[in-house]
C-alpha cells in the first residue's frame, strides 16, 4: 500500500491541501514524479537519491512511484521534497514511525544533498490554510517556522534537518513546539517614519489629504520641483488607520509569497509601494513566468505611491485602470493562472508641466506643450483619481519656522474616527464595504441625499463645467467623507465646496 | 457650388488650381477676357498676344515679348479633369466654393490684389453688408487675455458683428466659443483644406462653428495645413475683417503678422495693452506703436463682484459680496494661498470658500498650479 503524507501547495496567495503518495512498485530501477511538477518538482528525485544516500539508507532497486494530489493542479517549488523523501522511506520501510499520529502530521520544505532542510517562500498562507483545514502539527524548516507560527492554533515543528524529523516520527525525539518570540512593542502603531510636524506650509492641504486617507479616494498631487509632493506623500502612512486582523494575516500572506516578509513577522502595517517610473506593466500588475504578484497587490490594503506620474509608460499607466476599477486582479501565463486582491489607496505626484514652474512667470512652456504633457495620464485613468490638488509654493516666512502646527497623530485619530464612522454605517446596513470610495450609484441614493441648497449649488458647478456623471458622482462621495469628517450626519454646503475645491487640475484645464 | 455662375465653377477652380502662371497673370488674363470659361478656351497665341498687348507693366511686357510661347507646354496640356475631380469631393463633403465674381467676396476680390480667385467654405455666411471683426491671440494665452477675449465678443455679438478667427487653441478658440455661446454668427479661416480641422483637437468646435456660421478656406479638398499656407490664411482674414483685435501676442507671431498685414490695408486694428514685462504681450504693446489703436473696455472694471451665480444663498449672500471686494484688495498685492486668504480676512473658512467659488465663477480669481489664488489680470 502506498505511504501518504500529508503537505500544502500554493494557488494564488492562499495555500491548499495537498497529499504527496509515494509507491514503490516492481519494475526497471527509477523514480517518477507526476502531477504537473515544473522542473524544480521533476529535480526532487535527485536530490532525494543523494539525500538518502548521505543518510545511510538505500535507495529502492524498484519504480518508485510519487503523486503529488490532486493531480490537475500544476506545482512549483522545491518545498515538497521533504514530504516526497519522507514518504519514500516510510514507504520502503527504512522509517518506521512509532507517533500514533504521524499521518496527521503535514510537512513541507526543500532538502538539500547534505540532509539539511531548505526554507522557501509562502510558509505563511500554507499554515493558515492548514490551520483553516483544522490540521494539527506542521514540519517546517527552521528559517521559516517564524513565519509559519505567526498563525495560532497550529503546532509548529521546526527542523534543522531531515534526520531530525525522522527520529521525531520515529519518536526518538522530542522537539518542543515552536513559541514565536514576543514582538517588542504593539506593531499595529504608526511606522516612525517621520511625522506631518515636519511639513510647514501646506496647512491648506491637509483636510483633503485626511479626507483622502479617510474616504480611501486617489490622490493626485500636483506642484512644482520641490514643493513637498512627495514628502507629503510618503508622510500619508503616519496617518494611516491601523489594520484588522484579517487584514494582517491576509498582506502578511502576499508578502510571505513574494518572499518580502522582513524578518518573517506580520505585516502590521499598511504597506506602502513607490516603484520607479521605470517599472514595466507586469512588475506592476503581476506576471512573469510564475505568475508573481506584483506592486498593485503588494500594495493591496496600503498606498500605492506612483511619483513622477507623466514618466510612466502609456502602457504601465493604463495596465491600472482595471485593478483601480475592482481591487483585483488576474495574472494569467502558461504556467498558471492567478487572482490577486489589489485594493489599494493610489496616490501620484507630477509637476504641473514639463519645466515644472507652470502658474509662475518662470514657466516657458507653450499650451501645446503643456497639453502633450498632461495627456501622457489618460482621461480615464485621470477620472478614476478623485482628488487632484495643487501643492503650492512655501512662502519663506513659513519654511523659516521649520514646524508645523499638525501632528501625525492628530489627523491619524480623525482618520480613524471618519473611517469608523463609515465602517459602523456601511456595516449596520450590511452593506459589505467599508469605504466611502466603493460606493456605488444605489449607496449615493441611500446615504448622501443633498438638500435644496447644496443640489442647487452642485448644478451650477455640473453645468458650468460640463461635468461627467462620473464627477458628479465622486463629487457627491467626497462630499460624503467631509461630513464624515466632521461627524456631520448630512451632507452640509460646506462638505460640498470642499469636494468642489478637491480638483484643481479639472478646472485648470477647462480654461486651457 | 458658386451661386452666380454655376457653369463656370469648375473654370474657376481650374484657374486657381493652375501651376506655372503667377496670380497677377491669372488676375490680367480674366479683366482682358472676361471669365475663366474664355480664359481655358482661348489658344495659346491669344494669351500671348493679350498679354503682350497689356502694356500696362512694361517690365512684364519685355518679358512677354521675348518669350512669345513660354505658356506654349503649359497650354497645351491644360485639362479640366483635376478641378473636376476637387468639384467632386467637394460635392460630396458639402464644401461651396466662393469665386472672385460672387456677392460675398467680390468686393474682398476687388480692394486686395493678392486674395486668391477662389475660397472655399462649409456652413452658412451672412449678409456681405454685415461688418466682421477678427478677434484673434497667443495659443498660450493668460487669464488677462481671457477675460479681454470674452468681453470684447460679448460686444460685438451685441452689436451684431460676426466674428473671425482662427480655430488655432487659446484665443482664437475662446473668441469662437464664447460667440457660440451667446449664439452669434462666427467665420473660422483655416489654413488647409476643409478635410479636416486644424488643430485636430477642434474637430468638434469646427462643427459647431459650421452650424452657426462658416469655415472659409483659400485651400482645396486634401491640402494639409503647411507653414506656407498658414500666411495665406493670415492674409485672407487680414482682407475679410473689417476690425481686427489683437488680444496677446509674442512680438514673432502669426497674429502679429496678420495685424501688419491688416494695417497695411488700411483696416482697423486694435490691440489689447498689456504690462511691459509680460513677454506674451510684447507684440501688441508694439502693435500700438505702429498704428494700431488702444483696445479700452471700463465695463471690465466695473463688473459687479461676486455676482451672484451660485444660487439662492441669502443668507450669506451680502457678507460674501462686501468679503470679495477685500478678497481682490489682497490678492491686487500679491497671490496668496486659501489658508492665508482665510486669516487675512478674518472669516471661517467656509464663507471665504464660498467667496472665492462665487468669484472663480465670476472669472474674477482663478487658482493656479502654485497653490495660490491670483486675480485675473493682476500680478
Amino acid at each position: 500500500m502506498a505511504t501518504v503524507i500529508r503537505s500544502l501547495g500554493l494557488s494564488g496567495i492562499s495555500g491548499y491541501p495537498l497529499s504527496v503518495e509515494v509507491a514503490i512498485i516492481a519494475g526497471l530501477p527509477g523514480t517518477t514524479i507526476v502531477g504537473l511538477g515544473d522542473s524544480a518538482v521533476k529535480e526532487a528525485k535527485d536530490r532525494m537519491e543523494a539525500c538518502t544516500q548521505e543518510l545511510g539508507y538505500a535507495y529502492p532497486v524498484k519504480k518508485v512511484v510519487v503523486n503529488l494530489s490532486p493531480s490537475d493542479i500544476k506545482k512549483r517549488g522545491a518545498y515538497l521534497d521533504l514530504p516526497m523523501l519522507v514518504g519514500m522511506l516510510v514507504e520502503s520501510a527504512q522509517v518506521v514511525p512509532r507517533r500514533k499520529d504521524w499521518e496527521d502530521i503535514a510537512m513541507v520544505g526543500g532538502i538539500s544533498t547534505t540532509g539539511s532542510l531548505v526554507a522557501s517562500d509562502g510558509v505563511l498562507p500554507m499554515a493558515i490554510q492548514a490551520h483553516k483545514l483544522g490540521w494539527k502539527r506542521l514540519v517546517v524548516p527552521v528559517a521559516c517556522a517564524r513565519e509559519a507560527s505567526l498563525v495560532s492554533d497550529i503546532d509548529i515543528i521546526a527542523c534543522e534537518n531531515v534526520q531530525q524529523v525522522i527520529a521525531y516520527l520515529e519518536q526518538r525525539t522530542h522537539i518542543e513546539v515552536y513559541r514565536n518570540p514576543p514582538i517588542q512593542g504593539q506593531g499595529a502603531q504608526a511606522p516612525s517614519t517621520g511625522d506631518f510636524h515636519d511639513v510647514v506650509g501646506h496647512g491648506d492641504l491637509f483636510p483633503y489629504l485626511v479626507a483622502a486617507v479617510a474616504g480611501n479616494h486617489n490622490l493626485l498631487l500636483v506642484g512644482l520641483p520641490g514643493s513637498g509632493k512627495s514628502m507629503m506623500a510618503k508622510l500619508l502612512p503616519t496617518i494611516l488607520p491601523p489594520m484588522h486582523d484579517d487584514e494582517i494575516l491576509e498582506v502578511s500572506s502576499i508578502y510571505s509569497i513574494a518572499g518580502e516578509l522582513d524578518g518573517h513577522e506580520l505585516k502590521r502595517t499598511r504597506p506602502f509601494r513607490a516603484p520607479h517610473y521605470n517599472m514595466s506593466s507586469q512588475a506592476l500588475i503581476g506576471g512573469g513566468p510564475n505568475a508573481k504578484p506584483g506592486e498593485v497587490t503588494l500594495a493591496h490594503r496600503g498606498i500605492l505611491f506612483l511619483d513622477e506620474l507623466p514618466e510612466f509608460s502609456r502602457k504601465t499607466l493604463e495596465s491600472l485602470r482595471l485593478p483601480l476599477e475592482e481591487g483585483r486582479v488576474t495574472v494569467s501565463r502558461v504556467n498558471q493562472k492567478n487572482r490577486y486582491p489589489a485594493d489599494f489607496m493610489l496616490v501620484a505626484a507630477m509637476n504641473p508641466c514639463p519645466c515644472g514652474y507652470a502658474g509662475t512667470s518662470r514657466c516657458e512652456c507653450t499650451a501645446h506643450a503643456i497639453r502633450t504633457y498632461r495627456q501622457r495620464i489618460s482621461g480615464p485613468v485621470l477620472d478614476r483619481i478623485d482628488m487632484q490638488k495643487y501643492v503650492g509654493r512655501v512662502e519663506f516666512n513659513d519654511g523659516h519656522e521649520m514646524t508645523g502646527a499638525v501632528t501625525s497623530a492628530s489627523l491619524r485619530d480623525t482618520v480613524i474616527a471618519a473611517r469608523e464612522r463609515q465602517l459602523h454605517r456601511f456595516q449596520t446596513a450590511g452593506e459589505g464595504i467599508s469605504c466611502n470610495s466603493e460606493m456605488t450609484s444605489s449607496h449615493l441614493r441611500r446615504y448622501c441625499h443633498l438638500d435644496d441648497d447644496c443640489a442647487t449649488l452642485l448644478q451650477r458647478f455640473y453645468e458650468r463645467d460640463h461635468l461627467s456623471v462620473r464627477a458628479r458622482y465622486k463629487t457627491i462621495k467626497l462630499a460624503r467623507t467631509f461630513a464624515d469628517i466632521e461627524s456631520s450626519e448630512r451632507i452640509g454646503r460646506t462638505h460640498l465646496l470642499h469636494a468642489l475645491f478637491s480638483r484643481d487640475l479639472e478646472r485648470e484645464q477647462r480654461h486651457v | 457650388m458658386c451661386n452666380a455662375c454655376p457653369s463656370q465653377t469648375v473654370y474657376w477652380i481650374w484657374l486657381n488650381e493652375l501651376r506655372g502662371i503667377p496670380l497677377r497673370t491669372k488676375r490680367t488674363l480674366l479683366e482682358l477676357l472676361g471669365n475663366p470659361e474664355k480664359v481655358f478656351n482661348a489658344s495659346c497665341g491669344d494669351i500671348a498676344e493679350a498679354l503682350a498687348g497689356d502694356g500696362k507693366d512694361p517690365v512684364a511686357g519685355v518679358a512677354d515679348r521675348t518669350h512669345p510661347h513660354r505658356f506654349a507646354p503649359l497650354w497645351s496640356q491644360r485639362n479640366l479633369g483635376q478641378a473636376e475631380s476637387i468639384l467632386r469631393m467637394h460635392e460630396e463633403h458639402h464644401i461651396e466654393t466662393l469665386c472672385a465674381t460672387d456677392l460675398h467676396y467680390r468686393n474682398i476680390y476687388a480692394h486686395d490684389p493678392k486674395a486668391p480667385l477662389v475660397l472655399y467654405y462649409r456652413g452658412k455666411l451672412a449678409q456681405p453688408e454685415i461688418p466682421l471683426i477678427g478677434i484673434i491671440g497667443s495659443r498660450n494665452c493668460s487669464s488677462y487675455g481671457r477675460r479681454v477675449t470674452r468681453e470684447a465678443v460679448c460686444e460685438a455679438v451685441a452689436q451684431g458683428k460676426v466674428v473671425a478667427s482662427g480655430l488655432s487653441f487659446g484665443i482664437d478658440a475662446l473668441a469662437h466659443e464664447t460667440t457660440l455661446a451667446l449664439g452669434g454668427a462666427t467665420y473660422a479661416f483655416l489654413p488647409c483644406g476643409l478635410h479636416a480641422a486644424q488643430p485636430t483637437a477642434h474637430a468638434q468646435l469646427m462643427e459647431r462653428i459650421i452650424g452657426n456660421g462658416a469655415v472659409v478656406t483659400p485651400y482645396s479638398y486634401g491640402k494639409d495645413a503647411l507653414p506656407f499656407r498658414f500666411i495665406g490664411r493670415n492674409d485672407l482674414l487680414a482682407a475679410w475683417c473689417d476690425t481686427l483685435l489683437v488680444v496677446e501676442a509674442r512680438i514673432q507671431s502669426g497674429s502679429i503678422n496678420t495685424a501688419r498685414t491688416a494695417l497695411a490695408k488700411g483696416k482697423q486694428v486694435f490691440a489689447v495693452p498689456n504690462s511691459l514685462l509680460e513677454p506674451n504681450s510684447h507684440g501688441t504693446n508694439h502693435l500700438l506703436a505702429e498704428g494700431a489703436h488702444v483696445y479700452l473696455n471700463d465695463s471690465l472694471l466695473a463688473t459687479p463682484v461676486a455676482r451672484d451665480i451660485l444660487g439662492p444663498h441669502d443668507a450669506h449672500g451680502m457678507a460674501v459680496r462686501g468679503q470679495g471686494h477685500r478678497i481682490l484688495t489682497l490678492l491686487t498685492e500679491k497671490p496668496l494661498g486659501t489658508g492665508d486668504l482665510v486669516s487675512l480676512v478674518g472669516q471661517d473658512t467656509p464663507m471665504v470658500m464660498e467667496s472665492l467659488a462665487a468669484m472663480e465663477v465670476a472669472d474674477q480669481v482663478e487658482y493656479r498650479s502654485d497653490g495660490r489664488w491670483h486675480r485675473v489680470g493682476g500680478p
